[in-house]
């Protein structure tokens, strides 16, 4: 989780996608934002890869599967073998359905988890709460922030430039150059 | 079932026969185990005694099934003619009357408790006056002596029943010039024309006919049988041609048949079989057909050599002394036995005025209820007597148990009341032996069940005269008063087990119900359950009507047994009126009530609707191949494999020619297996809970079609591959397994189950009567409530073969299942698939139920096979 | 329908599109936001606390009524041999049929992309979803023998070795509606994070902001966590797609898998998912219509919406029409006669005909009063046909279980089957408890997605 050094307020993700653009145009790197929904663009404009999550959802449905079958044949073939209506022991094709509700099951359980661990979730507290205002976050407000340590970030000049670009309110946390 | 109440003495008592501690319960004096049983108790081993069950004073042989002193299940004795190992369903209820616990239980003066002092003061007071005995009809040597010593001290004596036999001996008096006593052989019997006839319950001519119908293959020559009667009987239903009548029609049929058949197509090809037949063509009267059919039947049997005449069993049968009494000036009156006030009512005004009155019985009935002293009497489980079989056999009874309440017997009582010192009830048999059986030793005989031939000497001289006989005219609507099948004149209507056997033709449980059929129903404006008045002259009684195609038409017949009175629980439950409010009427009058009564009827649907169900052709279409069973027999394609087997593999084969639906393999099955009553409420909904049970179909021709159905054992088992749990599987055996603990009751194996024979455990089900309990079979779990069930094979029997086969190092002796042991036709046929299964299953008429499903069932039916007559149509 | 007039109604839904917006005005973010969020602030009116009572009771005598069912016996149920199940299976199905619409129109919408039609909508259907998979969940449970045993059809390490039995399509059920119930609820609560953040930065009070902050988790809608919930929401919706499918498939199987005539037919997957989207879209109109009238939605909830869910009700009709003259077809052409007997004699004309009657009218005929655009547009005759809808797909249930049970190969066995009144207690009472979870969803959770509604604002006005 990102300690904030700059958050700007904007009214509509346009102007946050400009002020972001301003500056990374002028090279700030440490960029995270704060919308109330997801803003088309925002995630190339700051540069954060494509999220590998379904990868692990992908792998996770897998193992799910597999080991659901593999539970199945061992009961029937291995463990416990039963004259069960004449059937045979490895009775493949009634061991699909299970199998099917597991893979989802684990995919599913992967598809909740994934994304709250890797959103640093649950966190009840963040630093950024603290900025005033900042409750309209998940309201009608778009936030713009700048990491701690980001040797780019210049007070004065971006301070303008984000005003420029639309910001209602630029707050300044300490800790920048 | 409500549970008794213990007293303190009581408790104690039961406690007794319960008993862990084992030589308590069992009868002071020694009692001899049936055979080469191991004369001591083994705990957990059943230990089996050979007695009788006695009923109108003849007996039946039976071996009785002990654990640690309590007798739990009750099979026919091989050795005893009268049984030939089979059972009716009655004598399999027997231990539920044992253990009873509506049974009397004290002695009572007034309703009060009275010591057997006040008794043994009354009678003294008795044996100076005026007083009469009426017993049951007995054929005990025992009392019959008592008897004798009566009438010498100057006291009457008199029998009733309402159901001995009584026409049989007065329609040979006719023509034989003294009441003798039919004897019917049918073992080599051609053509069989029986005039209402029930051959089918009468265990040694239901065994000697279906061995003379034993079809091989379409080239096996079997006996032809011809059944002409009113109401649809087990008789009617194996029968080749059947033919339904007003009872006084079967007399004018009698003379007609006699004559050559007349003018009737159907009674001249009847006739001219019988003539073709010869000295192996007999007729035959069922014992409820007047005094003239019985006369007719033996004209027409003359020279026949199925039929012999011999002196009546019962003692003074056929004679005046087994009339009721009118008790004109007697002071006292014994009632031994019986329950003449209800069977009788116009002897219950009598008897209410009797200035002393006593009774011995089993229950507080109606009679008790009207007596002054009332005294327990001892179930036949609970004695030391002697009675004859049927032909005549002399038969020891022995006790399995001390008597639960301290009952007392017929012979106590009349020892008292010619004042004698008490007497131990076994040191009199025993002294008394030699002179009944020089020939067999006592402990022999009470071992064998039977002393070999003491049957009653046939008469060679005994020739039918040709007398005419006047046949009655015929009436608009004529009354068939008849005993139940299970309850008979309802003293066993206290048993909730023959309550909640299915009537064979009509699947009728719990309540009585007149039978008409459907066209008198229709000119009547009837319904099945529509209660119909019933009146001659000023007697009236009401009951629910129930439409029985076959029936005949212009007759209603009414079930005795019901519209019980006394203070038995269970005989008082079912709706209905008592039948013998009619005795005696022939024509009745039949009106509508308004009121209906939904009756508990276990099968909605008695039509086939076309599909192969119970399947079935005549000897000509089996022989000429006609029949085409082989798609109901021959491989179906499949996927499947076949899994691996080991053991014995157990296999059953129905015969469904022989059957008769006497019911007697459900009612053994019942006791076997500790299935649950579940009452009359739970039966209308569906759930009642005998593991087999006899469907019955009406076919096309309106004829009664029956085909014993329980769990098939399918080798490709629809209800194992939906349990979820693994709660029944298949066991290497071939059977299909039900693991009651492991189930959690989806009844998906019920849904899945093409037969429908799973039962389920709704309720709670099973007995908490304590009293009850004890009949319960200790080998077979008690299942709880919410688990599946059904037909085990009686694994239970199985184990224990294979137990006994393994400790003693020799091949297993293939039991018999309880349906199979009970089968008075040796209809039902159990072993292994490839031993005494295979014979069977080659046979060209033997098919699977619904082959096409796949399911292979390891039980298997033969299909109903007519031997019809080629000379009459349809 | 004709190929002219189904032109004629293509044309008029183009001409719809175009008129029709999805929102109607142009509401800031915030007042969105205070319109969707403030009711589960805002304190609880007299109308409401009689609903709750109303419900609350119904609910305890749910209770009462299972407390009686496992202390006496399944007997008090109305079941025997031969219908095993009755009601409760009945109800499982019917149940599980409605939970199927939420999912559907969340899920399957979001990853066509109609995020158009979707929005609005989904949370709500979703929450049916959940609450109707609970109903439905207590069934197999409850039908039981022995309910405190169901544990046994999950494998676990037990005692004497044993295992569920998995060629039984019951534990692919219990696989099914356990994974059903779990991903509805994932896929449910991921999609409210946001609007669960929205509510506590916007609440009044502390401890409600303190709760609805503990199970917003700590969002604060950085693109972090944007990212990786964009993607993880789709992909769940992905998974729940197949799973709708699945689930009725699967319970589906719970008849086609035993050989009862009227159950054993290969049909029964797409007959039954087809018949659970339109009942589901059935209770979907029967709940939003008033919900709508409650909440003054009409902006954000517009006819237009109805008007699609409308169509989608004649879609689905039409499939589950087509199911049944398939049924039948099927009977005939494949000269079962046990089958036949079933589908041709028993059903229509049979003890139960009645049943058959009503359901063709109810789920055939009535729907077909929804090719008129005004009728569509009706609310009041939306409603009245989906409630029916309702009743009619219970009614086919009845008919699937109860008449193939009682009427099955060997005459001897058929029996009738009539309810008792715990069964129909028990019915009732999940309504009330069904209704009891809506009213609280309704009252203290965000029911419009209110994020996804300002994107999807944010969109259409930028387009």
């Amino acid at each position: 989780m990102m300690k904030p050094a700059l958050m700007a307020e904007f009214a509509t993700p346009h102007e946050l996608c400009d002020g972001a653009r301003v500056l990374s145009a002028a090279g700030v790197t440490r960029l995270d934002a704060y919308t109330p929904y997801p803003v088309d663009g925002l995630q190339e404009l700051l540069g954060v890869p494509r999220s590998y999550v379904r990868w692990i959802v992908f792998a996770a449905g897998i193992l799910g599967g597999g080991l659901a079958y593999l539970l199945q044949w061992w009961i029937n073939v291995v463990d416990y073998p039963l004259d069960i209506g004449g059937r045979p022991y490895h009775s493949a094709l009634a061991f699909v359905p299970i199998t099917f509700e597991m893979t989802v099951l684990a995919a599913g359980l992967a598809a909740l988890i994934s994304p709250i661990v890797l959103g640093g979730l649950p966190r009840l507290w963040q630093p950024v709460f603290e900025v005033d205002g900042f409750e309209r976050a998940s309201i009608d407000r778009f936030w713009l922030a700048v990491g701690v340590g980001d040797r780019e970030l210049d007070r004065s000049r971006d301070s303008a430039a984000l005003q420029n670009a639309g910001a209602l309110r630029v707050v300044w946390l300490g800790g920048a150059s | 079932m409500s549970s008794l109440k213990l007293s303190r003495r009581s408790l104690f008592k039961l406690a007794g026969a319960a008993s862990l501690a084992a030589c308590s319960s069992r009868p002071a004096r020694a009692i001899l185990p049936y055979a080469k049983q191991p004369p001591e108790l083994v705990p957990g081993i059943a230990s089996y005694y050979a007695t009788a069950l006695v009923e109108d004073g003849l007996a039946t042989g039976v071996i009785v099934e002990a654990h640690e002193g309590r007798p739990t299940k009750i099979e026919g004795n091989p050795d005893h003619p009268s049984s030939g190992g089979a059972t009716r369903a009655i004598e399999q209820a027997a231990v539920l009357g044992l253990y009873d616990p509506d049974r009397l239980q004290e002695i009572t003066e007034r309703s009060e408790p009275a010591p057997w002092q006040a008794i043994e003061r009354a009678l003294a007071v008795a044996r100076r006056g005026r007083t009469h005995v009426l017993l049951e009809p007995t054929s005990s040597p025992l009392v019959i002596e008592l008897i004798a010593r009566l009438r010498n001290a100057g006291m009457t004596v008199s029998f009733w029943s309402p159901f001995e036999k009584r026409e049989s001996l007065a329609g040979n008096a006719i023509v034989l010039g003294r009441p003798l006593q039919t004897r019917v052989d049918l073992t080599n019997a051609d053509v069989i024309v029986s005039l209402d006839g029930d051959l089918a319950s009468d265990l040694p001519r239901a065994r000697q006919l279906s061995d003379r119908r034993q079809v091989i293959d379409g080239t096996s020559q079997i006996a032809r049988l011809y059944q002409i009667e009113t109401c649809y009987s087990t008789t009617g239903i194996i029968a080749d041609h059947r033919r339904a009548v007003q009872p006084s029609e079967l007399a004018r049929t009698a003379s007609a048949l006699l004559a050559g058949g007349g003018d009737d197509p159907w009674l001249a090809a009847v006739a001219r079989d019988l003539k073709r037949a010869g000295t192996r063509g007999v007729v035959i009267a069922g014992e409820r057909a007047s005094a003239e059919v019985h006369a007719l039947a033996a004209q027409l049997s003359a020279g026949s050599q199925c039929v012999a005449y011999c002196e009546p069993v019962v003692f003074e049968a056929g004679t005046p002394s087994h009339e009721l009494p009118d008790l004109e000036g007697v002071d006292t009156l014994l009632v031994l036995g019986g329950n003449p006030a209800y069977t009788s009512p116009a002897f219950a005004a009598k008897l209410a005025a009797a200035q002393t009155s006593m009774y011995l019985g089993l229950y507080a009935n109606e009679t008790a209820q009207m007596c002054r002293f009332v005294v327990p009497a001892q179930h036949d489980l609970e004695r030391w007597d002697v009675a004859r079989g049927d032909d005549g056999t002399l038969t020891p009874i022995q006790p399995l148990i001390e008597p639960l309440f301290g009952g007392h017997s017929v012979a106590e009582m009349l020892h008292a009341l010619l004042g004698d010192r008490p007497i131990d009830a076994r040191d009199e048999l025993a002294a008394a032996w030699p002179k009944f059986a020089p020939a067999m030793r006592f402990e022999a005989a009470l071992a064998h069940g039977a002393v070999p031939k003491t049957a009653a000497p046939a008469i060679a001289d005994a020739k039918p005269s040709r007398v005419p006989i006047n046949a009655p005219a015929p009436v608009a609507i004529e009354l068939a008063l008849r005993p139940h099948p299970f309850l008979h004149d309802g003293r066993y209507s206290n048993n909730p087990w023959l309550q909640e056997l299915p009537e064979t033709v009509t699947k009728l449980v719990w309540d009585q119900a007149a039978q008409l059929s459907p066209a008198t129903a229709l000119a009547h404006g009837i319904a099945t359950g529509d209660v119909v008045e019933l009146s001659s002259f000023d007697r009236a009684i009401a009951v629910p009507a129930i439409i029985v195609p076959g029936h005949a038409e212009g007759a209603i017949t009414v079930p005795a047994g019901y519209g019980r009175k006394g203070a038995e629980r269970v005989a008082r439950e079912p709706v209905g009126a008592n039948a013998f409010e009619l005795a005696g009427a022939r024509e009745v009058r039949l009106t509508r009530t308004d009121r209906h009564i939904e009756l508990a009827v276990e099968m909605e649907s008695p039509l086939e609707h076309h599909r192969p169900v119970a399947l079935g052709g005549t000897l000509v279409e089996l022989r000429d191949g006609k029949l085409a069973l082989g798609k109901y027999r021959d491989a179906v394609p499949t996927l499947l494999t076949e899994m691996p087997r080991s053991g014995p593999q157990w296999a059953m084969q129905i015969d469904q020619t022989t059957c008769t639906g006497c019911a007697a393999c459900v009612m053994a099955c019942a006791a076997e297996n500790n299935s649950p009553v579940v009452g009359k409420e739970q039966v209308i909904r569906g759930r009642d809970m005998h593991w087999l049970r006899i469907d019955r179909y009406i076919d096309d021709g309106g004829a009664t079609v029956i085909q014993p159905m329980t769990c098939q054992h399918c080798e490709k088992a629809p209800c194992e591959y939906v349990c979820p749990v693994e709660a029944t599987t298949h066991s290497p055996e071939g059977l299909n397994e039900m693991t009651y603990n492991r189930c959690v009751g989806t009844r998906f194996c019920s849904n899945n189950c093409p037969y429908k024979v799973r039962r389920f455990n709704w309720f709670d089900f099973k007995s908490h009567d304590p009293l009850r309990q004890l009949g319960a079979n200790p080998n077979v779990t008690v299942r709880d409530r919410g688990v599946m069930e059904k037909c085990t094979y009686c694994v239970q029997r199985l184990r224990r073969a294979e137990i006994d086969a393994a400790v003693e190092h020799r091949a297993i002796t293939v039991p018999k299942t309880a349906c199979a042991q009970a089968c008075p036709t040796n209809a039902i046929v159990f072993g292994r698939l490839d031993v005494e299964i295979a014979e069977v299953r080659r046979r060209p008429h033997s098919y699977a139920e619904l082959h096409e499903q796949g399911t292979r069932p390891r039980t298997q039916y033969l299909a109903r096979i007519r031997n019809t007559n080629p000379e009459i149509v349809g | 329908m004709s190929v002219a007039s189904a032109a004629s109604v293509a044309a008029e839904d183009a001409a719809e599109e175009a008129e029709d917006p999805i929102i109607i005005g142009n509401p800031t973010d915030e007042q969105l936001s205070d319109q969707l969020l403030s009711h589960t602030w805002r304190p609880i009116t007299r109308g409401w606390k009689l609903a709750f009572l109303i419900t609350g009771l119904g609910t305890l005598m749910l209770l009462a009524l299972i407390t009686l069912t496992v202390m006496r016996g399944i007997g008090m149920w109305g079941n025997n041999i031969p219908a095993a199940w009755g009601f409760g299976i009945i109800n499982f199905v019917w149940w599980i049929g409605i939970g199927h619409a939420g999912t559907f129109i969340s899920a399957i919408l979001l990853v066509l992309e109609q995020q158009r039609v979707r929005t609005s909508i989904n949370r709500f259907t979703e929450g049916m979803t959940l609450f109707a998979v609970v109903q439905a969940g207590m069934f197999p449970l409850l039908h039981l023998g022995r309910p405190w045993f169901a544990y046994w059809l999950f494998p676990y390490p037990a005692e004497m070795d044993t295992w569920p039995q998995v060629r039984s399509a019951l534990p692919w059920d219990a696989a099914a509606v356990t994974t059903y119930l779990s991903v509805s609820i994932m896929f449910w609560y991921l999609g409210l994070v946001p609007d669960l953040a929205g509510v506590r930065d916007r609440a009044p009070t502390l401890w409600r902001r303190r709760i609805y902050g503990i199970f917003a988790l700590g969002w604060s809608g950085s693109v972090q966590q944007w990212r990786h919930y964009k993607i993880a929401y789709l992909t769940l919706a992905g998974l729940a797609t197949p799973l709708v499918i699945s689930v009725h498939s699967i319970v589906s199987l719970d008849f086609a898998e035993a050989g009862l005539p009227g159950w054993h037919s290969t049909i029964f997957p797409p007959f039954f998912v087809a018949g659970a989207i339109f009942s589901g879209f059935a209770m979907v109109v029967t709940l939003i219509i008033p919900a709508r009238r409650v909440f003054k939605l009409h902006n954000v909830i517009t006819a237009r919406h109805l008007d699609m869910i409308a169509k989608m009700l004649l879609v689905t009709s039409s499939i589950v029409t087509y199911s049944y003259v398939c049924e039948m077809f099927l009977a005939w052409w494949s000269g079962d006669r046990y089958e036949l007997f079933e589908q041709l004699r028993e059903r229509p004309f049979g003890f139960y005909a009645v049943v058959f009657w009503v359901l063709i009218s109810c789920n055939c005929i009535i729907t077909q009063a929804l090719w008129s655009r005004r009728v569509r547009r009706n609310v009041v005759a939306l409603f009245i046909i989906a409630a029916l809808v309702n009743v009619g797909m219970w009614l086919e249930r009845f008919e699937i279980i109860v008449v193939s049970l009682t009427r099955d190969f060997l005459p001897s066995s058929w029996h009738q089957y009539m309810p008792t009144w715990v069964d129909i207690g028990i019915l009732t009472g999940t309504f009330c408890f069904f209704g009891l979870l809506f009213l609280a969803f309704l009252k203290w959770i965000p029911f419009v997605p209110v994020s996804e509604l300002k994107e999807l604002k944010h969109e259409e006005l930028g387009k």
